[in-house]
């Protein structure tokens, strides 16, 4: 399913598929003819419970992602292992700590796993997304997310549209303080996305007041 | 191998000309590999020194750069399997530092900003095989890519062309590096595939 | 650039049988306490674990062919033993369904 231009889920049928947890990822292993083989990591979007899902974003250079988001087709078979991670993930567990989502690009995939599994168990727990694209054009998901249950504050960092009602700049400090859960009601935050965005989110919301042993970071790696 | 998925093709590409070493692909870009974060010395404290001579031998980046220096064009290989032809180099002959040096020593342990260590006989950085490299393309080295200075041992796989390099100890007895000491192979011939320790 | 602890965690489930980017260790050089997801990783020749606080080697992974030579030495009090005996590289094969499946 094309999600944006540049983004593709593929739903994978695996018949011995075990489940996962919102904010898993799997490794994809691709092998050509000649024997040459890549392998990369993608984010699980699908709720637990549901077929494993995987939003894919092209990369211009990418050796990957061109194969999946342009080339694959239904039928096509490829390796991968998973599900994998235990530190990056949440769980609809009964505890009532409000969760704060930062997104930067497709950082939102594992985010939206755990969006979509909140809604799925009916949670009330406390949840915004904070969800930074280039364009309207970039935001992935974009009509679920009106519809998630959850407050999702958008910020388009190049350019945004007549009318528009969201931020228009990138991620800063100030405007986390403005967005965030303040840290006396304790929220789990999870920042996902280029290793530039969340090392920077992260930082500032130390800066802001949030303990470090609150904020879990899955860094995607980048120019 | 793992299943072949349809369509899919690599990055890299065979070659017939000869000058691939086995399991190889080459590439026309230039990944950046790096084992830490990139340093950043001043110049202006930079030094690479010899030990193990019967003195130390330093120099600063101006008495460095002083010293002659030689265009070479070199295809490298990368243990990653990625190789790359006729990448231009402007560097000092290791034969040149050494002709500063009295030593007799068997083995040689380069040293890098960040911690870095590689080990090779001294046989391997002599006779033209080696060089300390400043520039890349016509270019300052980048420091992604090891700038201010690297080594540059292009008959070896290229984890032995240390980055951010600041010298050499060399000693009697081999003493295995960084990655030698974690599966890698102690000498790195890709013309035999000594990717790893035992190959 | 480097990534994360998260980006190795296949890896890591390979040669310890069980997640460990929710286990959590301190630096040898300089104390700092991190879960393995929180590490820096690079990825060079091998598989570079530092330290986020001192960037310290804390663990290097090198797969070669089908061994993978660990060293965990930098990372202490984690509790974490690679596996001893022959592993089995778990892939599960997956078909692309595609479609506009509920999810």
């Amino acid at each position: 399913m094309t999600e944006t231009p540049s983004v593709r889920t593929l739903v994978l049928n695996i018949p011995d598929w075990p489940g996962h947890r919102a904010g898993q990822h799997v490794d994809v292993r691709l092998t050509a003819e000649d024997g040459y083989q890549a392998e990369r990591s993608y984010s699980i979007g699908s709720a637990p419970g549901m077929p494993l899902a995987l939003t894919v974003e092209l990369l211009k250079d990418g050796e990957v992602s061109p194969y999946l988001v342009e080339e694959v087709v239904p039928g096509d078979r490829f390796e991968l292992r998973g599900p994998i991670g235990g530190y990056f993930v949440w769980d609809a567990d009964g505890s009532d700590e409000p969760i704060f989502l930062v997104a930067g690009g497709s950082g939102v995939v594992p985010l939206m796993s755990m969006l979509r599994h909140r809604r799925a168990v009916g949670s009330n727990v406390p949840a915004k997304l904070l969800y930074s694209s280039r364009t309207l054009a970039d935001v992935i998901y974009r009509t679920e997310l009106d519809e998630i249950g959850a407050e999702v504050i958008q910020t388009l960092t190049r350019e945004q549209p007549p009318g528009w009602k969201g931020y228009g700049r990138r991620v800063d400090a100030e405007m986390l303080g403005e967005v965030q859960f303040p840290p006396e009601q304790n929220p789990r935050v999870f920042v996902c996305g280029p290793t530039r965005f969340v090392e920077a989110v992260a930082d500032a919301l130390v800066g802001l007041g949030h303990r470090p042993g609150r904020i879990r970071t899955e860094r995607f790696g980048g120019a | 191998m793992g299943i072949v998925s349809r369509g899919f093709r690599g990055r890299g590409r065979g070659d017939d000309s000869g000058r691939l070493p086995p399991g190889q692909y080459l590439t026309d870009d230039f990944p950046v590999l790096s084992a830490g974060p990139t340093p950043h010395a001043p110049l202006d404290r930079w030094t690479f020194t010899i030990e193990g001579g019967t003195e130390p031998v330093r120099w600063t980046w101006d008495e460095f750069r002083a010293l002659p220096s030689e265009t070479v064009t070199k295809d490298i290989h990368c243990v990653t399997k990625w190789s790359k032809f006729d990448t231009d180099w402007e560097g000092v002959s290791v034969d040149t530092l050494l002709e500063h040096v009295d030593q007799d020593r068997a083995y040689a342990v380069a040293y890098s900003d960040g911690g870095y260590t590689t080990n090779l006989p001294v046989e391997d950085l002599t006779d033209g095989k080696a060089w300390v490299a400043f520039a890349y393309d016509g270019e300052p080295l980048d420091p992604e890519h090891g700038g201010p200075a690297r080594l540059l041992v292009p008959h070896l796989y290229f984890w032995k062309s240390a980055k951010w390099v600041r010298g050499l100890r060399l000693v009697d007895e081999d003493e295995p590096g960084f990655w030698e000491t974690n599966g890698y192979h102690n000498y790195g011939d890709p013309w035999r595939e000594q990717r790893y320790w035992g190959d | 650039m480097h990534v994360d602890g998260n980006a190795i965690g296949g890896m890591l489930n390979h040669v310890f049988g069980r997640d460990a980017t929710d286990v959590s260790g301190r630096c040898r050089e300089c104390g700092a306490e991190n879960y393995v997801g929180a590490l820096l990783v690079y990825r060079a020749a091998g598989v570079v674990v530092r330290c986020p606080s001192c960037h310290a080697t804390l663990m290097k992974l090198v797969e070669a062919r089908d061994e993978v030579w660990v060293d965990l030495g930098g990372f202490l009090g984690s509790g974490l033993e690679p596996l001893g005996e022959a592993r089995i590289h778990v892939v599960h094969t997956g078909e692309l369904v595609d479609g506009d499946a509920e999810l």
